[in-house]
């Protein structure tokens, strides 16, 4: 059964569509009177570019020179040494190598381990040039270092050592052997890309004083490093 | 050929130059070698350990003596010089024993048919023992009327105190260190 619509409900509709879409018929003339927009352009999502995921294991090997002619051991050490008849007694640089692995333990602070091997030869006899004093160090310490050069040149970033060293001191052939704590502050240049590059550090460790009898040979003092790093 | 000369002259010079032998040491014992070898002994006296398990020195306790024979030919005309009371030789030493101690000459008598035997005497110092320290004694002056002498031992011996000695060594000196 078909319905038919009156007139009156017709026209009443019309006018509510018409105030609905906010289409007076003074807007529609305003509105017929502007320029034409331009077309309108609508943003579409896209995904955001892949980041690089950032290198958190470094690895390092230096070449290590310590002068220990810093050391406030070092004059004892010569005049204990000529007390005992050592001739030639002077506070040479121990000279050898560091490995370093450190982590990127959050945005700025890299921590880690290091090991160290250095040794030098401090004294000799006088009756047999062959008749010296020599001295090892093997260390282990942990690290931790300000990872803030995020890629800027020649920002130096802080880093400190703490460990402990077995200290081998060799004369006549025969081997004594002792424990040693020891402190290493300083600062690491890394001079290279994100993946890779060079370490230059600089830093001073302090050794625990050896209160032992005989002359101790100077083990402290300023730390020259350089060697590669590789990041991962 | 002109380079040449010149040369071997200046090496001629350069030899010339070189200032007389110092320092020489004549004998030595660093007590390392084996266990008082060559010594003899009267009283209390071994070989001890000191600071490091390979450094080793001569201990000898209170009245203790210890002779080691020597073989060290000087002449008196070595010296440095003529007028004072020294020969260039001297010993040196490192003990616990404060105080240098003093040293003597003692003519001998040997079989031998030796230029004027000679045995030095080393009493320790007895003020105290404590750290050790290098000391260095002056050879008392040569007989005079002798021509050559020879070394021909040496005694360490202690007064009061029981002493540590270590690297023992009789040197020369051809002038530099000549007092």
């Amino acid at each position: 059964m078909a319905t038919e619509t009156p007139p009156w409900c017709r026209a009443a509709l019309a006018l509510a569509l018409a105030a609905l879409l906010g289409l007076g018929a003074g807007q529609i003339e305003a509105a017929a009177a502007q320029p034409l927009a331009p077309p309108a352009r609508v943003a579409i999502d896209r995904p955001a570019p892949a980041r690089a995921a950032p290198a958190r294991l470094q690895l390092a090997v230096h070449g290590d020179l310590r002068i220990t002619a810093l050391d406030g051991q070092r004059d004892r050490f010569v005049d204990d040494a000529m007390a005992y008849g050592w001739r030639i007694a002077r506070a040479r640089p121990l000279l050898g190598g560091r490995a370093d692995v450190h982590y990127l333990l959050t945005p700025l602070v890299d921590v880690g381990a290091s090991a160290g091997l250095l040794g030098m030869t401090f004294a000799a006899a006088a009756t047999s040039p062959d008749e010296r004093l020599a001295v090892t160090w093997t260390s282990l310490a942990a690290s931790a270092r300000l990872h803030w050069a995020q890629g800027r040149p020649f920002v130096p970033e802080p880093r400190a050592d703490v460990g402990v060293a077995e200290v081998v001191t060799t004369i006549h052939g025969v081997d004594q052997r002792r424990w040693a704590t020891f402190t290493r502050v300083g600062v690491d240049w890394r001079l290279g890309v994100r993946r890779g590059g060079v370490t230059v550090a600089l830093g001073y460790t302090l050794v625990g004083a050896d209160r032992g009898d005989g002359p101790r040979p100077p083990l402290g003092g300023l730390d020259l490093s350089l060697g590669p790093y590789l990041r991962f | 050929m002109r380079s040449i000369v010149t040369g071997a002259l200046a090496l001629w010079g350069a030899a010339c130059l070189t200032p007389p032998d110092n320092d020489i040491i004549q004998w030595s014992d660093d007590f390392e070698a084996c266990d008082l070898c060559g010594w003899t002994t009267t009283g209390a006296v071994s070989r001890v350990t000191t600071y490091h398990p390979g450094e080793h020195a001569l201990a000898l306790g209170v009245g203790a003596r210890a002779t080691h024979p020597l073989a060290v030919d000087r002449a008196v005309s070595d010296g440095p010089n003529d007028y004072d009371s020294t020969d260039g030789n001297w010993l040196e030493l490192s003990t616990d024993c404060a105080g240098p101690g003093a040293l003597a000459l003692r003519t001998v008598t040997t079989s031998a048919d030796l230029p004027t035997p000679l045995a030095l005497d080393l009493v320790l110092g007895s003020r105290g023992v404590g750290r050790f320290e290098r000391h260095y004694l002056t050879v008392p002056a040569l007989p005079p009327d002798a021509v050559r002498v020879r070394f021909v031992e040496l005694t360490v011996a202690t007064d009061r105190l029981p002493c540590r000695v270590d690297n023992l060594q009789l040197r020369i000196s051809g002038g530099e260190y000549g007092y």
